[in-house]
């Protein structure tokens, strides 16, 4: 556990320390609001479905943005040496990037998320399921991150790599997610959904760090 | 008895197997498709609904069922490859995904080709179209992987590692589209195979998936060569065979 | 005399990608003894000493070690690695990486602390980062590894690169007294340094 810790804190100071690759994913997450709106015509904010869609896609993609970089930094500067010489255990080490990736990444669209929610007018039940379901969705894929990471940063076309690999594997929380949104919208109940989405994040969260670190291995040789 | 298997499955002995067994599986492929597309496009009777236009089920369908049959090798070998580590299933990997990425496209291909006199879409959204769209994703990410990196050994054994995590992944894909596409649509999606179908319409499908995993076995064999010389390349049996 | 570990190679089958180094490789190293690898470049002396850090993986062989006790397997704790290229953290500052190293190292014992690692190696910016090192600064907080913490065996893949002749000096003897200590050195050097004559050494052949 004290581990744990320290690794998050030593993943957290570097995170912090190029702060505006965070804001970057904000700042996705606003252009493709915008976009949508605009491409969507004047009727955006009159079809409700479409902006509860509009705004998970929003969120989905801005986390999968910088999900490449996860790794990148360990493998140009050789912490990833550093890591297994000092025996520290690759699954606590995934994990604990995987915390500090959806900390900084994630939180904060999370957060932007359910402010706009709240600007277009929806109901305090619907942003609190919504909280609760993104939440899920993006600790799952910062796992997911982290796992495909670990195979494919700064390899020849890594990053077009993990974009077609996070897609599939993101397939279900998406679709369960967006479902209890829009049930909670029609006044349905939304147990079922949730439930799906707390059932597949222990199941990677119990497979994932060991891929993880499988692939660290076999990356190290 | 695994000491023969492993002897077997070294790389030197399993490259000559395979050379040995090229031409007979060859001419058994060439015989079975031909004698499949025959009883396929002649034979078989016409459908009472859809006419000739649903022979393409006779490619379609072997295809689809291939796509999955290579992806259940793939994570056979890889399970090998991580756990036993042989040479031989990491080249069995690398070798076996590209066929796989072809059978799935022409699944889809055929797939759409079939549905657009049928149902009027090129596509749909149902877990079966989807489902399969994923896979050739799947495929996609491992061929990519496993030839990202100079060292050809790490470039299989992390293809390896994608094969699992994938293989975890497909059913619960499969069942959540599903679960989400008959929300959308209802029971008026029709499945591929029903389950009372005719015997002569049968038996040239069987046929033909014979003939298909004939074909995915010889390519299979051909592309493991390659990869076993391209290993071995400084080893003394690959310079004898080439003097 | 502190340590009396001594290292066995036995069978070792190296390899680098798709070639094959070193087959049938043995080599017993008593305590107390420095070895010396050299050979043209890229003929595996880094693949060689990676795989007695236990970094890279054996597919043929093993590694023992071996006290006056027992024969064991070698494992990670009995080796002080010090890389070609520093693996240091470059958003961290130079204190903060070393206290980071201290903290996630396990199983092996604390030999010096921080600060006097830092004067050993005469580093007087703790609170600089490390991105903004120099090459030999940041060799000298690689180097720095070494001593927070005790091993028997001590694997310098290039260690003088970039160095200064005074902070030479202070590795030499440092390297000195680890083998007064009866630890054991692997090392490979491109350039000459005073403590050759006690280094035995292995030439590794240029692979065709």
């Amino acid at each position: 556990m004290k581990l744990f810790l320290t690794l998050c804190r030593f993943e957290l100071t570097r995170y912090f320390a190029s702060l505006t690759d965070v804001l970057n994913s904000v700042a996705f997450f606003a252009l493709i609001i915008i976009i949508s709106a605009v491409a969507a015509g004047p009727t955006f904010t009159d079809n409700n479905t479409l902006v509860i869609g509009s705004v998970w896609t929003a969120s989905v993609l801005s986390c999968v943005l910088t999900l490449d970089l996860i790794f990148n930094k360990d493998f140009r500067e050789g912490t990833v040496d550093l890591f297994i010489l000092c025996s520290v255990p690759l699954e606590i080490l995934s994990l604990a990037k995987a915390f500090s990736y959806w900390l900084t990444n994630c939180l904060s669209i999370i957060l932007v998320a359910s402010f706009t929610f709240l600007l277009f007018g929806f109901q305090p039940g619907l942003i609190l399921n919504f909280l609760s379901c993104i939440s899920l969705v993006t600790l799952t894929m910062s796992l997911i991150g982290v796992a495909l990471s670990a195979l494919t940063a700064n390899s020849k076309g890594g990053t077009l790599l993990l974009t077609i690999l996070v897609f599939p594997l993101m397939i279900p929380p998406v679709i369960f997610g967006t479902r209890a949104s829009l049930n909670v919208y029609n006044g349905l109940d939304s147990s079922n959904e949730l439930l799906f989405l707390v059932g597949f994040f222990m199941l990677l969260l119990s497979t994932l760090p060991w891929a993880s670190a499988a692939a660290i291995k076999t990356r190290i040789h | 008895m695994f000491k023969l298997i492993r002897n077997f499955l070294a790389l030197e002995s399993f490259y000559f197997f395979a050379r040995r067994i090229q031409k007979p599986l060859l001419y058994f492929t060439l015989i079975v498709i031909g004698i499949g597309l025959y009883s396929g496009l002649f034979i078989a009777p016409r459908d009472y609904q859809q006419g000739d236009a649903f022979r393409i089920i006779y490619v379609h369908v072997p295809a689809a069922w291939l796509s999955l049959f290579v992806y259940m090798y793939m994570v056979l070998a890889a399970f090998t490859a991580l756990v036993w580590k042989l040479k031989i299933a990491e080249i069995g990997i690398k070798s076996a995904a590209p066929i796989g990425f072809c059978f799935t496209a022409i699944a889809l291909v055929t797939g759409s080709i079939w549905g657009k006199p049928m149902w009027g879409t090129w596509w749909v959204w149902d877990a079966r179209l989807t489902s399969e769209l994923i896979l050739l994703l799947i495929y996609g990410g491992i061929i990519g992987i496993a030839n990202s990196t100079d060292d050809p050994r790490i470039g299989s054994r992390s293809a390896a590692v994608v094969t699992l995590i994938g293989a975890i992944n497909i059913p619960i894909i499969h069942y959540s589209v599903e679960w989400w596409a008959t929300l959308h649509q209802g029971p008026t999606v029709s499945k591929l195979d029903n389950p009372s179908i005719e015997l002569s319409m049968l038996i040239p499908l069987v046929i033909m998936t014979v003939g298909f995993i004939a074909y995915f076995i010889l390519i299979l064999m051909i592309r493991m060569q390659n990869e076993i010389i391209h290993y071995e390349r400084n080893a003394n049996w690959i310079r004898k065979k080439l003097s | 005399m502190k340590y009396n570990h001594a290292l066995k190679i036995k069978g070792l089958n190296l390899q680098k990608g798709l070639k094959l180094i070193l087959r049938d490789y043995h080599l017993t190293v008593r305590a107390g003894q420095a070895i010396k690898v050299s050979g043209p470049n890229g003929c595996g002396k880094t693949s060689l000493l990676r795989t007695i850090a236990r970094l890279n993986r054996i597919h043929e062989g093993e590694l023992l070690v071996t006290s006056s006790i027992e024969t064991r397997p070698l494992s990670a704790n009995l080796v002080n690695f010090i890389g070609h290229s520093p693996s240091i953290a470059w958003d961290l500052t130079i204190k903060q990486y070393l206290t980071f190293y201290s903290k996630i190292t396990e199983g092996k014992v604390k030999y010096h602390s921080i600060e006097e690692t830092l004067d050993i190696f005469k580093i007087r910016t703790p609170l600089q980062l490390s991105k903004n090192l120099s090459a030999g600064q940041k060799q000298r907080l690689s180097l720095c590894k070494l001593l927070l913490f005790e091993a028997p065996i001590w694997v310098l893949d290039e260690p003088f690169n970039s160095l200064d002749v005074e902070s030479q000096e202070i590795l030499e003897k440092q390297i000195e007294s680890h083998l007064e200590n009866n630890g054991i050195v692997f090392l490979t050097c491109h350039q000459t340094f005073n403590l050759e004559e006690k280094f035995k050494k292995i030439y590794l052949e240029q692979v065709s």
